[in-house]
């Protein structure tokens, strides 16, 4: 290798990459894999695949992070990223033909089916002949003709929202268009440690709280060995608009968060209900977007916080009577600064070595982390209208999280069209009670049963 | 079903709106500054959804509203159309700092 190849960049983490860092380390420890997520965009047709690899080759070259290196100062005790000249090759791209397809994506390696090809390509490792890359692209033709694009990519590296900026990016790097696609991230805030400390009681005092209660979660606390599993099902533009207007009218059309909440710690209910156990309640682990609305970036490092909402056994009797406590919540966690002050908390965390993270993580809820996990991530990525010569007609997450807890419900919307996206990890759910906790979420979203709408499970 | 409450109910004493530059105008720069990325261009006619408010962004507004001119909106007022524009936001404020006081 020569000397111009092994020159680096050191860049700093921020401090929500520590949390991911500790948990990406978790999973690896306890065999449960690497902490990596995946995007998926669905097209009309099979992508231009060699627009595809030149896409690939180009944002390799114009964003090297995703070939870094995380590494720790012994100084500082601060992890960082060694950021190396990028390699002379695209990220990592994988071809693939459902049985029965037609054949258009030459090169492709026939499947038995899709959804495990997809939840393989995220159990795979990243790196390649020796570059650790932190995402892969796999392009699957269809029996239809259509063709989902997976982008798998390392928690570690960026977070839900930069991965839509980065599918976003790799379109139209696709196209040849390379334009300025970041922003300048603002300076981190250097408090000083009192204050740092002022600001961390809030979340600390919520989190005591919190831990009277409990966070019991369907896998339990002891981590368990195995890849994730992913159902999704994508509403028709008359659901979608059906079950957002019963939204509305219960939490109304501004805080539609606090609904979704509720709708998940209720399925996670019916499940425990089934095992014949009625916990005091569950704590659910919503993450909360820290960059500033309407920006276009910054596209790496995780900018989240954490809200954590609790639904207690008395506001889980309704789906109306948890969504107006969890609005409540919202509200009171927003006046409180708690996305601020847990900011804080891993602040004063991040030199510590992964395992005592976690273990620190964990101590609170006496080896759990949260109840489940839960998000509304809003439209997916409204600016990808094309990718490679394919429309684009829908876009969905499939997030990676352990166990504990084990399992998580996610909503997204694409096109006018709501997606819902069961996770949960090997062995922790049965396919009754993924039946029983679909079917619960379906008749709190649509205020009646749907079990038309569980095929699959 | 009752109407949950994002804010205590009683009304703040009312400060007067500070009158130095247009309320309008002011609410453009909270938004700009401290909530939304905004375009170049961005006036008190902007669609506020464009520019990305979300549940959270709304909430942050509502809290700073509060601190900045003592004015908590009631929940009736909170809805979609009431919040698309700095204009109407600006007249939610005035409308409710016009309000005679509760109790």
């Amino acid at each position: 290798m020569s000397a111009a190849a092994r020159s680096t960049v050191r860049l700093p983490v921020r401090v929500t990459d520590c949390f991911l860092l500790a948990h990406d380390d978790f999973m690896q420890r306890t065999r449960q894999g690497r902490h990596v997520t995946q995007s998926l965009i669905e097209l009309d047709r099979v992508p231009d695949i060699e627009k595809v690899r030149a896409g690939l080759m180009r944002l390799v070259q114009k964003h090297p992070r995703l070939v870094a290196r995380l590494r720790r100062d012994w100084r500082t005790l601060l992890p960082f990223w060694e950021v190396p000249t990028p390699p002379a090759r695209g990220l990592p791209l994988g071809l693939w033909r459902e049985g029965g397809a037609p054949g258009s994506l030459v090169g492709a390696v026939e499947i038995e089916g899709v959804m495990d090809r997809l939840e393989r390509a995220m159990a795979e490792p990243l790196a390649e002949e020796g570059i650790d890359f932190k995402a892969r692209l796999d392009v699957i033709e269809l029996r239809d003709g259509r063709a989902i694009v997976a982008l798998s990519w390392s928690h570690l590296l960026i977070d839900g929202k930069g991965a839509e900026l980065l599918l976003a990016e790799l379109g139209r790097l696709c196209d040849g268009v390379d334009l300025p696609c970041d922003v300048k991230e603002p300076p981190p805030v250097v408090l000083p440690w009192n204050e740092k400390l002022k600001r961390t009681k809030a979340a600390v005092a919520h989190l005591e709280n919190l831990a009277k209660i409990g966070a019991p979660s369907i896998s339990g606390p002891r981590p368990r060995a195995g890849r994730g599993h992913y159902w999704n099902l994508t509403l028709s533009p008359e659901d979608s608009t059906r079950m957002t207007q019963r939204v509305e009218g219960m939490v109304g059309s501004l805080f539609p968060m606090a609904f979704y909440v509720a709708c998940t710690a209720r399925a996670h209910d019916r499940v425990f209900r089934h095992r014949g156990v009625q916990p005091r309640g569950y704590v659910a682990s919503v993450p909360v977007q820290t960059r500033k609305r309407g920006a276009r970036g910054p596209l790496f490092h995780n900018h989240v916080s954490i809200f954590f909402f609790c639904a207690q056994r008395a506001q889980l009797g309704t789906i109306e009577a948890c969504a107006t406590a969890m609005k409540q919540q919202f509200a009171d966690m927003m006046r409180a600064r708690l996305d601020e002050s847990f900011l804080a908390v891993l602040d004063m965390m991040m030199r510590l070595p992964s395992w005592l993270f976690m273990r620190v993580v964990r101590w609170q809820f006496k080896g759990e982390i949260a109840s489940f996990y839960h998000s509304h991530t809003g439209v997916f990525a409204p600016e990808l209208l094309e990718f490679a010569g394919g429309r684009v007609t829908n876009a969905y997450h499939f997030p990676c999280f352990a166990v504990p807890p084990g399992t998580g419900l996610f909503f997204c919307e694409r096109g006018g069209r709501v997606n819902i996206t069961l996770a949960w990890r090997e062995g922790v759910l049965s396919g009754e009670e993924r039946r029983l906790m679909i079917g619960q979420a379906m008749e709190d979203l649509f205020g009646e049963p749907r079990p038309e709408l569980l095929h699959g499970l | 079903m009752s109407t949950p409450k994002l804010a205590p109910i009683q009304l703040m004493a009312t400060q007067p709106i500070p009158q130095q530059e247009p309320l309008e105008q002011q609410l453009v720069h909270l938004v700009s500054e401290r909530l939304l990325e905004t375009q170049p261009g961005f006036d008190a006619d902007s669609n506020l959804y464009d520019s990305g408010l979300d549940s959270m962004a709304i909430m942050q507004l509502l809290i700073l509203i509060e601190e900045e001119y003592g004015v908590a909106l009631p929940e009736g007022e909170l809805t979609r159309q009431n919040f698309s524009t700095v204009r109407s936001v600006a007249g939610l404020i005035r409308a409710r700092a016009a309000a005679p006081t509760e109790g």
